[in-house]
């Protein structure tokens, strides 16, 4: 922990107010991460449990209630507007839908020339000369400056959606699930560029999913969300292998598995359990009590804040780290679940580089 | 510009045999607006009293007036001037709702005022406003186009300022917010732009209204004088003469039925089209 971190977020809030003033969402409450330079960070999650809210209101996308966030040691939520405007080109966004985040009416050159016009970045050979350069950079020609997104594959468009995001060179990329709208094929193919990107440049990410298969593939550290809140932050490796909040289990349990004789013993006597709605805004009590197999009273009274049972794995769990956690959730089960989607994910991988830009072309 | 050429392909190869018509004669209708007055020898001013109110023949293809003047002529100068007075009303009013819609649509704390002076524009009838108008400036060409901008203002500000409502929760707008970039430049180079074909669509059909709300206004009295030849003008002209030379008041009529007919037929056809590749 010598260098400071690239993004540091402290007790970050989002609440919506109800219109009838019937009452609060807390869509993120009181969040802390810390993403360190050349990291990747894994926000996961259910649907709705405030991983894009985060990740938004972190970069003022939304404008959030509460809370602090440094960014290479700027306070973000105390710029001025035209210095939050200037301070984009560091961090950048890429999106899900890749389809919906491109302009229709602008070819992919304008697309990826803008951020450079924005930014007032070169002058116009210059800024054309980097078109090519990022094209080439997510594996284009220089011939799809004049396609509109209509006119290209999936894994085009979210090619182009990363060129973009990278246009102006930025230390931070947040992923807001960028390959969920994919085929699974292309998905492999996204991710190992986004890999290599990395790589290269030195980026951070924040990448934000609720596929463990692609976490277990790109991230260093995973901060798994219930709630608007964060129950677990770990390294891939323990969370994978020790999953200490109950919640993480059962996501890791929840992990679709591809062959059907095994999908039966890795069956959750207790996924039938009824989804609570949102978090009620009376604070006491743990918000997974409803649907916890390991809760205890205490549970209900008082909600668990983030402790550390080991060097860099945090949890908030009144019964955090006394578990081994019950049957299905073994080491040996987990690991080979995550394995088989990571092995899947590889020959996707492999068979789809011998056959790169040919395939990507096809699958639509 | 690429791509809404590419857009007016792909509606052209996907229509029907109306919208296909309907185009056909307004451009027509277009054409012999812009070349007629050179190809078609006739004065529509050249008063010739002893040739009045004759029927269709020889020496007038389509007849004469009370005072022997063309009708031909007159109806290709009055169809210059009706389109002129329509373009430039859609176009005065168009622009200014887009601006005005686009405006309300992206400054919250705007939005109130502007539907809310809008909503009292709207609420007064076309006519009135062209009385008002007259009353201030005296009739003719101006009074009408003014009359007429202001009364499509506030229903092309409304279309736009829906349009692009939607527009601004999609993806590709928080995107270019992401990106870093003024607001004035998110708005012209990317919500304005995907709000125009909606633009477009809603001023076909409202130019067909408005030559026929324009010629009613010429009618009344409202609009341009005799002896300048306009569609309305000449149909309120001729209906003295409705008995002996139906011809008069009937062939100008016809004209506005048609370019109103024409127009509302391609407005529905693009409607429809742009409608499918929205949803």
């Amino acid at each position: 922990m010598s260098a400071p971190p690239v993004l540091r977020i402290e007790g970050l809030t989002k609440h919506y107010l109800a219109r009838d003033g019937g009452g609060v969402t807390r869509a993120v409450d009181g969040v802390s991460l810390e993403i360190m330079a050349g990291e990747t960070l894994a926000l996961v999650g259910e649907s709705g449990c405030g991983k894009s809210t985060t990740a938004r209101c972190a970069l003022r996308l939304i404008a959030p209630s509460g809370g602090r966030v440094m960014f290479e040691g700027v306070d973000v939520l105390a710029l001025a507007p035209a210095e939050l405007r200037r301070m984009r080109r560091r961090f950048q966004f890429v999106f899900q839908d890749p389809f919906a985040s491109l302009n229709p009416r602008m070819c992919m050159g304008a697309i990826l020339e803008e951020p450079l016009l924005v930014h007032r970045m070169g002058d116009r050979a210059r800024r054309e000369a980097r078109v090519a350069e990022l094209l080439v950079m997510v594996g284009l020609g220089p011939d799809h400056a004049r396609r509109f997104a209509h006119e290209l594959s999936g894994g085009q468009r979210q090619r182009v959606g990363i060129a973009r995001a990278l246009a102006t060179s930025p230390s931070l990329v947040i992923c807001d699930e960028p390959v969920s709208a994919l085929d699974v094929s292309v998905q492999a193919q996204v991710l190992n560029l986004l890999s290599d990107l990395k790589r290269a440049l030195g980026l951070s990410y924040l990448f934000i999913t609720h596929d463990l298969g692609v976490v277990r593939r790109v991230a260093d550290r995973v901060a798994v969300m219930l709630h608007g809140r964060i129950v677990e932050i770990a390294t891939v490796g323990s969370l994978f292998g020790q999953p200490a909040h109950p919640y993480t289990a059962r996501l890791l349990d929840a992990t679709p598995v591809l062959d059907p004789a095994r999908r039966q013993a890795a069956h959750d006597p207790g996924a039938e359990a009824p989804a609570p709605a949102f978090r009620p805004a009376g604070p006491e009590g743990c918000s997974y009590t409803g649907r916890c197999a390991v809760a205890i009273a205490r549970c209900a009274r008082e909600a668990p804040s983030l402790r550390a049972i080991a060097e860099g794995h945090l949890v908030a769990c009144h019964r955090g780290g006394e578990l081994p956690l019950p049957a299905p959730f073994e080491d040996a089960a987990l690991s080979s679940v995550a394995q088989r989607r990571l092995a899947l994910l590889d020959r996707l991988a492999d068979a789809a580089s011998s056959s790169c830009n040919e395939g990507a072309s096809h699958v639509d | 510009m690429m791509a809404m050429l590419q857009d007016l392909a792909g509606i052209l190869r996907r229509s029907g045999a109306t919208t296909r018509v309907a185009l056909a004669v307004v451009c027509g209708l277009g054409i012999v607006a812009l070349a007629g007055p050179w190809v078609v020898a006739a004065d529509p001013y050249g008063i010739d009293l002893h040739h009045a109110l004759q029927g269709p023949g020889w020496r007038a293809p389509l007849g004469t007036d009370e005072l022997g003047r063309g009708i031909l002529g007159r109806l290709i100068a009055g169809l210059r001037l009706t389109l002129a007075l329509g373009l430039a009303s859609v176009a005065i009013g168009g622009s200014a709702g887009l601006a005005l819609g686009l405006a309300a649509a992206y400054y919250p704390r705007a939005d109130q005022w502007i539907m809310r002076v809008l909503d009292v524009v709207l609420s007064f009838p076309t006519i009135l406003f062209g009385l008002a108008i007259v009353a201030i400036c005296g009739p003719g060409a101006e009074a009408v186009v003014t009359s007429l901008a202001l009364s499509t203002m506030p229903l092309t500000a409304r279309m736009i300022r829906a349009t692009a409502g939607i527009e601004m929760v999609r993806d590709y707008v928080e995107a270019a917010r992401s990106l870093g970039m003024s607001d004035r430049r998110l708005m012209w180079r990317h919500v304005m732009p995907n709000c125009l074909s909606t633009l477009i669509v809603f001023s076909t059909l409202r130019f067909g209204q408005v030559v026929l709300m324009g010629s009613i206004l010429s009618f009344v009295g409202l609009g341009t004088q005799p002896p300048v030849a306009e569609l309305g003008t000449m149909v309120a002209e001729g209906r003295n003469f409705l008995f002996y030379a139906p011809h008069v008041a009937i062939l100008p009529a016809l004209l506005i039925f048609i370019i109103v007919l024409a127009c509302n037929l391609l407005g529905d056809s693009l409607r429809d089209v742009v409608d499918r590749r929205g949803s």
